[in-house]
């Protein structure tokens, strides 16, 4: 079963003569392990795609299934709950929570809807650090964590809760070229090794050799760098 | 809502605005919550000293004894009503003592049959006092205090908790009190077999309301808990309204600088909220977290806003009555409570609206 299933999703903003069509009838299929980079021009609907698929918005029309549940027809709370259960982020400016440590900003996406956190979520937390290269910043803010150390401790956090679809907004854009190259060494190795699947957005040409598949959006309609074909499947 | 205690408990310094200004209301409430219970308790002692018992006045003096004359016919038929254990004369009079150094104070002289739960049985000839005089005038028992115009010489033999109302009390037994009325100011002395006002004790196991309402049925009297007594004051009537009412505004400014700094704050973290709830926060989850926020700071503000009222009221003058009681701090307690919940609550609105796709941009 495909992690992401999009089919002929449109989303407009405004209305009549200033409407704007930031998607254009998108297909799209991104398999349950595999990682796919998006880029595009700005402006070019890259980032309504990724709050598309990541049920943070809903869509003007079409169909949206994230590991076969139609996201369309849920509800605000539910479309929350569902985010917590089945979807990673990783933030563009990370976005820590900068009063929390960083093993509790992996353990912040298990206390909502009122769940606690237990031992397991806490030796996950644990180990997510460890595998990250942070087992001895776990107490630290973010404040005393360096840039490329706050983005793996985002990493962590869209990993905490086995998501089926993690989404990654411009991974590298605040990183060197060095930091930048560790950060998706990293990524990549965490999201194949989990058999998630991924979208990465970028503007970055160093990104596009570590996906599997990369496809371009222009004006809300995607196609292959290569042969601008259909890029379902 | 543990992220909002544990951004309260890492980041104090956001939260020291309100936290201050709730102090500053807590202090304010308890201080004018002091005046109002110290003004009513300095105004009611000998009410309260009855409580478990009830009062008899006429029908038409409102419930307020210096207007009551009551008969000892009505007194008979009181006494032989059922759940009645006895009944007994209360009668008081403005009067002045002088201890013996000759400086002359105002009391109010009551005459009495029954002991209370904090008056003990009239003395013969001797006097009880209650602690206002003691402690301001420095009478103990076995002092003489010369008592009226007359001059008329009784004995200290018990002193009691202040039972002031206005004034310090004397207590006498009835006998005693006509003897001193009928001779310094026997314009003031009701005729034979009139007294302003009778108390009764209930039988065992008979509640006073249940005695009242059964009694008020049959007798051409007003009989009332000494609790229906002291609202009837008219004194009491005016001074509680007009601190409930300040008290009341109190509490509506400290629901406004309570929505109003979570007004604010919310504003700011309007970042951090479209994340949380990109990551699966839903609004119960956020506004838990302003509430317990909220919270907190009005628990620790009361804490502080307690400690510092009873050190204010420790240097305030005497003459000035702040009681402050523990009910008043609780009823306090609750009210900032409840009140800061409802302010943190203004929030809602705006965490609603907050579109988790903002997260992304």
């Amino acid at each position: 079963m495909p992690a992401l299933e999009m089919h002929q999703v449109r989303k407009v903003y405004g209305s009549d003569d200033q409407q704007v069509v930031a998607l254009n009838d998108v297909d799209l299929t991104v398999d349950d392990d595999e990682m796919l980079i998006l880029v595009g021009p700005s402006g070019s609907g890259k980032t309504t795609l990724l709050t598309v698929g990541g049920a943070l918005l809903r869509p003007t029309s079409g169909s949206v299934q994230v590991g076969g549940i139609e996201i369309t027809d849920l509800d605000d709370k539910q479309l929350a709950r569902f985010r917590r259960d089945q979807v990673g982020f990783v933030f563009q400016s990370v976005n820590l929570v900068p009063f929390l440590t960083a093993k509790e900003n992996l353990l912040v996406v298990r206390q909502f809807g009122g769940a606690k956190v237990d031992a397991e979520a806490k030796r996950r937390a644990d180990q997510l650090l460890e595998e990250l290269g942070l087992g001895g910043r776990g107490n630290n803010l973010p404040s005393q964590l360096s840039g490329g150390q706050k983005q793996r401790v985002a990493i962590g956090r869209a990993l905490m809760n086995d998501p089926s679809l993690v989404l990654v907004d411009e991974p590298t854009s605040a990183l060197d070229s060095e930091l930048g190259q560790q950060v998706m060494d990293l990524l990549r190795r965490e999201i194949k090794g989990r058999g998630v699947a991924a979208i990465i957005v970028t503007h970055d040409d160093r990104v596009l050799d570590y996906g599997d598949r990369q496809v371009q959006i222009v004006d809300g309609v995607l196609s292959s760098p290569s042969d601008a074909a259909t890029p379902t499947g | 809502m543990k992220i909002g205690i544990r951004e309260l408990l890492r980041q104090p310094g956001r939260f020291a605005s309100v936290g201050g200004a709730l102090t500053l209301l807590v202090v304010l409430l308890v201080v004018l919550g002091g005046f109002l219970d110290g003004l009513e308790l300095n105004q009611t002692g000998p009410y309260r000293a009855h409580d478990g018992r009830l009062l008899v006045f006429s029908e038409e003096s409102e419930d307020l004894i210096q207007r009551s004359r009551v008969s000892e016919a009505d007194q008979a038929g009181l006494a032989a009503a059922e759940g009645v254990a006895a009944v007994g004369a209360l009668n008081l009079i403005e009067s002045t003592a002088s201890a013996g150094d000759g400086e002359i104070l105002d009391i109010i002289l009551f005459g009495y049959d029954l002991p209370t739960d904090v008056i003990p049985a009239p003395p013969s000839e001797g006097a009880v006092i209650d602690k206002a005089l003691a402690d301001r005038n420095g009478v103990a028992v076995g002092d003489q205090l010369l008592i009226g115009a007359d001059a008329a010489a009784v004995s200290v033999e018990a002193v009691v908790k202040d039972l002031s109302q206005g004034s310090p009390t004397v207590w006498i037994s009835t006998e005693n009190w006509r003897a001193i009325v009928g001779s310094g100011n026997p314009a003031a002395l009701p005729p034979e077999g009139i007294h302003q006002a009778l108390v009764i004790e209930p039988a065992s196991g008979v509640a006073a309301e249940d005695l009242a309402a059964q009694l008020n049925a049959t007798a051409a009297v007003s009989v009332v808990t000494s609790t229906e007594a002291v609202d009837a004051l008219p004194v009491v009537q005016q001074q509680s309204s007009t601190f409930q009412g300040i008290i009341g505004v109190t509490f509506v400014v400290t629901l406004l600088v309570v929505a109003l700094f979570f007004a604010l704050i919310t504003l700011e973290r309007v970042g951090l909220y479209a994340v949380l709830k990109a990551l699966g926060a839903g609004t119960k989850d956020l506004m838990a977290g302003i509430s317990a926020q909220a919270v907190l700071v009005s628990v620790i503000a009361l804490l502080l806003g307690f400690g510092l009222s009873l050190i204010f009221a420790n240097l305030i003058p005497d003459e000035l009555p702040v009681r402050i009681e523990p009910p008043r701090l609780i009823q306090t307690a609750i009210g900032v409570i409840v009140t800061s919940l409802m302010g943190s609550l203004f929030s809602l609105r705006r965490v609603l609206r907050i579109d988790p796709a903002e997260a992304i941009g």
